[in-house]
This record gives structure tokens, sequence and C-alpha cells, in this order.
């Protein structure tokens, strides 16, 4: 309950209104939007795409905070081996390293992106059930012929949303794990890199024991992953569609114009 | 005093719309060297409360004192040891060994001193010397459970936080695990426990906290709680009251078989010599 790590919030907005495959497909979108950005006008344009969305999703701010403050340490480690080890114009040196203004400009636009990601992930976590999400991946991969593959889109649609839907679990018992530790007199502050690898070990453990239970208790429920019907069938309505249209006419825009 | 707790509120996911108000303007004071015990329904904020007192958590608003101090501040490190409600996530070092003396080393004793703690620790909770060398996540939940209260123990900790710790015990390690806390506290410590079950409080707890839907229904000493209206009384209790309801006069007050027993001896006793 603590941990609020990509969690659905129930509300009352457009957003939460939409098809669960109009989301899906809307993240993929913006996704080329992110990764299409370079410069500082077009992150901006991203940023006001963000506002927009975030706006009428009528998610509290607080709930974005949930979802970066746990990777805020990752962003600073990818920032800083981008500026460490990126050649160019060098703007300081120190012992054997230099900052360059190309590494200075890549951090940047390394962790604008990651930050862009997770931030347009959260509006489609915050406001779709997880259930939803499943059987919206299940619908846009029941198309494709994975059956060739030997496994069915049920299947990879379970395998997705328990993947989305064990990141807060992760997360919430590295928690526990950190809180024995500082019990215990340790300071994180103070032995950073030891709590990293002492935190990780009981983890992979941890998550181990759990994925195994996770799936002796499917398998004794009979989960065979075919594919099934649901108790409420998805429906793309007239807003699904036109949101998608603004979405793909934004996108082919800004690609042609950028 | 050394735990204070004044008017302290707390909530989770807050700003959200998941906002949930656990705690609600609690005011309590555990006293030096007493045995209390928490008690509530599940999701009463026995937990939440923990943390607090542990200070792993922040209050929104409130203090939560320890011997003067806020908790969580350096001074009052190494003076709390906690007991988590799941051991096998508060053990995390190669070895049994290495995990009793995680917290001694932190507190920067000398090798030899946490040699010497691992092995009381471990002998004070019975966890066999021969595990020691074995990886934790080997061990069964039981053991897991005494590893978890050896590696606070190690720490000679002032007072004992105990979340939940007969939970998953079968009945030979509860007694074992209840009688080393009487023995722990009979030495000073103070303990503050976390339970569902009031019976096995009962022989050892001085003070009860009864939490409901995040305030203090009750507090109170033991004996106070069983008469409380809205506790749950345990089995040998009900016991005499029935016995009671159906004419035989006897202590209605009484929690554990072995006073029942003499109770209910001495009561035949009478009426065979009134008999006779």
């Amino acid at each position: 309950m603590s941990n609020m790590f990509f969690s659905y919030f129930p509300g009352k907005s457009l957003i939460h209104e939409l098809d669960p495959r109009t989301k899906l497909l809307a993240l993929f979108l913006f996704s080329i939007l992110v990764f299409a950005s370079q410069t500082l006008e077009q992150f901006l344009f991203v940023f006001i795409c963000f506002l927009f969305i975030a706006f009428i999703s009528k998610t509290k701010p607080r709930v974005y905070w949930y979802s970066l403050k746990p990777l805020l340490v990752f962003f600073l480690l990818i920032f800083i081996m981008q500026l460490l080890f990126t050649d160019g114009n060098e703007i300081i040196s120190f012992i054997n390293t230099s900052i360059t203004y190309e590494g200075l400009y890549l951090g940047l636009t390394v962790i604008s992106r990651f930050v862009f990601l997770i931030l347009f992930a959260t509006v489609l976590t915050s406001t779709t059930r997880p259930s939803m999400i499943t059987n919206g991946i299940e619908r846009i991969l029941r198309p494709l012929p994975l059956k060739y593959l030997g496994i069915s889109s049920h299947e990879l649609a379970t395998m997705m949303s328990l993947s989305i839907r064990f990141i807060p679990e992760l997360f919430e018992n590295a928690k526990e794990i950190k809180d024995a530790q500082v019990s215990r007199g340790m300071d994180p502050s103070r032995s950073f890199l030891k709590s990293i690898s002492s935190i990780s070990i009981p983890l992979v453990s941890n998550s181990l024991n759990y994925v195994e239970e996770l799936v002796i208790a499917m398998e004794n429920r009979c989960f065979q992953g075919q594919e099934r019907t649901n108790l409420y069938e998805l429906k793309m309505d007239k807003s699904d569609w036109i949101s998608l249209l603004i979405l793909c006419s934004l996108l082919i825009s800004y690609l042609y114009f950028t | 005093m050394p735990i204070v707790v004044r008017d302290v509120t707390y909530s989770y996911s807050k700003g959200t719309s998941l906002e949930n108000q656990v705690l609600n303007n609690l005011t309590f004071k555990v006293d030096e060297g007493k045995f209390t015990a928490i008690l509530g329904d599940t999701g009463a904020g026995k937990s939440t409360l923990l943390r607090l007192v542990v200070g792993l958590l922040k209050p929104d608003n409130g203090t939560v004192l320890i011997d003067g101090f806020d908790a969580g501040h350096r001074s009052v490190k190494g003076t709390i040891g906690v007991l988590f409600q799941n051991p096998e996530k508060q053990l995390f070092s190669k070895t049994c060994y290495e995990d009793i003396a995680f917290g001694p080393l932190n507190l920067g004793f000398e090798k030899e001193d946490v040699h010497q703690k691992v092995l009381t620790a471990s002998a004070i909770v019975g966890f066999e010397q021969k595990n020691l060398e074995t990886s934790p996540f080997k061990l069964s939940g039981g053991e897991k459970k005494k590893l978890a209260l050896a590696g606070v123990l190690a720490m000679e900790p002032k007072y004992l936080i105990l979340d939940e710790p007969t939970t998953g015990l079968d009945y030979c390690g509860k007694k074992g695990l209840l009688s080393n806390l009487g023995l722990i506290h009979s030495k000073g410590t103070t303990i503050i426990m976390i339970t569902h079950q009031l019976t096995e409080l009962l022989s050892l707890a001085q003070d009860v906290l009864y939490l409901k839907d995040g305030t203090i229904d009750f507090h109170g000493s033991v004996q106070e709680f069983i008469e409380f209206p809205s506790s749950n009384k345990p089995p040998i209790t009900h016991f005499m009251s029935k016995l009671n309801e159906h004419g035989l006069q006897v202590n209605q007050n009484l929690y554990t078989v072995n006073e029942a027993f003499s109770e209910i001896k001495s009561y035949v006793h009478k009426r065979m010599k009134d008999h006779v």
C-alpha cells in the first residue's frame, strides 16, 4: 500500500474512459515522439504534450513523483556515465578524465528521454486497471501469428502485465530489506555501494521464491495460457478513434517538420 | 520517559485518490522496562505504528520521541531492535553468522566482542551453532525467525520491538520464543510486541494498547483489558465464564490453563468437603 510506483488510481476522466488499446498505442506513439526529440525546443513540445495529457487525466502531480522518485539514482548514474565517457570539446578535466559539451548534451538528452517515457507510462498505469492492460495487450497481439512460435497472445500478455505488476512489488521488497538493515545500524548514505550489494542478493533470492510461489498458485488454478473470453469485452468508441487519429496526425506532422 | 508518541497522524499515498489515513491522533507512552502488547485487527495500523516508532516513517503530524530524541535520530541508533513481520525479508547475508554479526559490526564493536555477541544471541534464541555457517535462505520458517531475532538481540538493544513474532511457528517454537522473550524482559529490556493473539501474551505483558481504526481504543493493564467489552477474550476466560453461567462459582478472570486448573481443582475439593 505504501509503494505507489506504477499503481492504478481510480478516477473519472477522459483518459480513464479510453479503451486500454488506445492508451497502449498512444504510449507507443509518444515513445516515438520522445526518441525522435533531440533539441530543447523539441523536448519543450513533448513536455507541453505531457502537460496536456496529465491535465485531462486528472492525475495528481504527486503520482508522477511517486513513479520518478525510485529511479532518480539510476538517472543520476546514467547521467554521470554519459558525462564522463563521451569524447568531444572539453569543459573541465580532472585526473584522467574530462567533462565535455557533448557528454553534457548526451547526458541531458538521455535523462530527458527516460523521464518522459516514465511520465507517459505513468499516465497509462495510473488510469488503467492492470487487468485491462493485460486485456489490451492480448487483443493487440491476437492477430499476430504467435502460435507458430509456440506461445499464445494471452500468455504473452500475462507475462507483460505480470512484469509491470512486479515492479512496485520489487521496490517494496527492496525497501523492506533496506529498512531491516537500517534498523540494524546501517547508514545507507555512508556506505552506498555496500548497501546496494547487500540489498541485491536477498532481493533476487526473494523474487525467485515469489515467482515460484506465483507459478504454483497459477497452475493450481488451472492457468493454461489459452485464449479466453472476458467478463467485460473491450470496445473501441468514437473517442478512441478520434484520439488515435489526432495522435497519429500529430506524430506525422512532428516527424515531417523536424 | 523512554518512548513517547504524541498526537501522531499518518497517511499512506498522500496527495492521491488512494490517500488512506491509518493513524489518527495517537498519544501514549511506554515506560522503561515494561512489556507492552499492541493488539488490534488487521489494518488497524499496528505495523505502521511500529515503523514510526523505529523511525523508518515520519509522522504527518505529531512527534515520536525515544529517550527525548526524535525517532530515527543518530543518538537513538542501536538502542532499538526491531523484528519485522516477515523474517525472510530481514535476512540478507551470505551466512547466518554474518547476518547476526551485521548489527554489532555496524555499531562499531571489535571483532572479538562481535563473535561473543553472536554466540550469546544465538544461544538465547536457541539457534543451533552448527547452522551458523549455512546460508540463511536455506533455513525453515521457524529457524529464519530465530535467526532474525538473534540478529536483533546481538545489538543488545534497550528497546525491543517485535511485529507478530510467533506467526508461522509451531507450538514448541512459540513456547520457546515466548520464554526467551520473558528472559530478555527480566534482564531489563523494554519490549513492545505486536500481535493478534492475546492468549500468548497474557503471562508476559504488563500493558495492553488496543488499536481500532487507527485510534487507541484501550490502554491499560492486561487484567483491565480482559474485562474491556470489545476485547476478544482468551478461550480459558470464555470457558470459566461458561462454567459460571452454569452455576459453578469459579473465578472467571483467568487466562492460562494452569490458573484454570488450580481454580477448578480447589472448587471440586471445596464441594467434596461440603458433601462429606
